[in-house]
């Protein structure tokens, strides 16, 4: 296979010039383990060396971005699929289901010594708990007293007006709301809408929660 | 004449048994005043005052009727209380530490529950194993202290208690003394259960969504 000399030739002058063996490859249509036979005593000037590195550099980045995007797109769909599986578990509520799943959240966030109350920052929490007072203790929203817990630099009045259209306990309702001063070195997490406390005054109705939350636990074996 | 430190330890001693100041007078030839500066550190029981007579035993007794009337009172809500909850569902209990995964377990990153309330832990532990299916040696705790706790033996007790063996504590987060953390004394710290997998936690965020 003597033919060959032309292309050798050709490839020796490139590779002088400082291309790299792909870059060879598209003008000269040989193997590129000739292209690597032939010019291995080629020596490349520093310059030469430094631009080809960064120029792998940069197509395998681009091949790990790529490969990440295939990735989480799959990921996406797993997540996906979970998501849908999970809510189909999970039909709608019955009365005694709500009992359940307001007494076990009041166990977790609510006063355990003074009246009935409820203390949280997730609009969606707060609603299921207003909708629990609701439904199984015949308590409507208007009989309910709020107080809000809010960094100095948040606007009250707003935060009012939203946390009162969540609950649907009038403004009216709403008592003296905790302002936290600025710069007392508390973690500022930023909660945009405050936090808010929902109460009811009963002794009697906390006793009869108590109750439930023990009756719950002490029938789960364990 | 007998030593006044005889008399004062006699009429101390006979107040301690719940005499009143004119009974103590009549065997301790003392004026009451005196009586009274002998004995101001000795408190009375309340069945001594109501024992005693007179008007603030009256008004003793009604507080103590009163008392009395609300523990029954209380007693009975309980008891009434209990009797509105049956046993629950394998679907109930799911639901029920759905619940309280919702009120303290995290919602964007990694898959965890905090609390003190040994209770709790446990209940939520139960759930995990159970409806969530999470193998044991998937649960791993860590603690929230402070300096004045000793962390050995807190991580004991709630080994024990949680039945996660020792080795699968990390590291516990111990506050500082006077960082100007409100302190709350949390006499067994706070334990934050973790389970290493996020693909759980989406399908707990999924059912939460379920809910509401």
């Amino acid at each position: 296979m003597q033919a060959k000399v032309e292309e050798k030739k050709k490839v020796q002058l490139f590779r002088r010039q400082g291309l790299s063996y792909n870059e060879i490859l598209q003008k000269v249509p040989v193997a590129k383990s000739s292209v690597s036979a032939w010019c291995r005593e080629i020596k490349l000037t520093r310059k030469q060396e430094e631009r080809i590195e960064i120029m792998h550099r940069k197509r395998s980045k681009l091949a790990a971005q790529k490969a990440g995007r295939i990735l989480s797109k799959r990921r996406r769909e797993e997540i996906n699929k979970i998501k849908n599986l999970a809510k189909k578990e999970i039909r709608k509520l019955t009365r005694y289901q709500i009992k359940i799943i307001g007494t076990m959240i009041y166990w977790a966030e609510g006063a355990k010594t003074n009246g009935v109350e409820i203390t949280n920052s997730d609009p969606e929490l707060i609603k299921f708990m207003i909708q629990w007072f609701n439904k199984i203790f015949k308590i409507p929203p208007h009989r309910l007293k709020a107080h809000l817990n809010i960094h100095a630099d948040q606007d009250e009045q707003r935060a009012k007006k939203y946390w009162s259209e969540i609950t649907k306990i009038p403004l009216s309702r709403f008592g003296k709301t905790y302002i936290k001063p600025q710069g007392t070195g508390h973690k500022k997490n930023i909660l945009h809408n405050g936090v808010i406390k929902i109460r009811y005054h009963s002794e009697d109705l906390r006793y009869r929660i108590m109750a439930w939350i023990e009756k719950i636990y002490s029938t789960i074996k364990l | 004449m007998t030593h006044k430190w005889k008399l004062k330890e006699k009429a101390r001693k006979l107040r301690k048994r719940g005499w009143s100041y004119k009974e103590i007078a009549e065997k301790v030839p003392t004026h009451r005043t005196t009586l009274s500066r002998w004995c101001k550190d000795i408190k009375l029981t309340p069945e001594q005052i109501i024992a005693r007579g007179g008007r603030y035993a009256n008004r003793l007794k009604g507080a103590k009727a009163n008392q009395s009337k609300r523990e029954k009172e209380v007693k009975r809500i309980t008891t009434e209380a209990k009797k509105e909850i049956r046993p629950l569902t394998d679907h109930e209990f799911k639901l029920a530490g759905l619940a309280l995964y919702w009120a303290e377990g995290t919602k964007t990153s990694g898959c965890s529950v905090a609390n003190s309330d040994p209770k709790l832990i446990r209940f939520i532990i139960e759930w995990f194993r159970k409806v969530c299916q999470v193998a044991d040696p998937k649960l791993t705790a860590n603690l929230y202290l402070h300096s004045g706790h000793n962390e050995t033996s807190m991580k004991r007790y709630w080994s024990k208690l949680t039945g996660i063996p020792l080795h699968q504590f990390k590291k516990s987060f111990i506050k500082k003394e006077g960082s100007g953390h409100k302190k709350i004394d949390l006499y067994n710290g706070t334990i934050n259960i973790r389970i290493n997998n996020e693909d759980l936690r989406h399908k707990i965020m999924s059912w939460l969504e379920g809910i509401y």
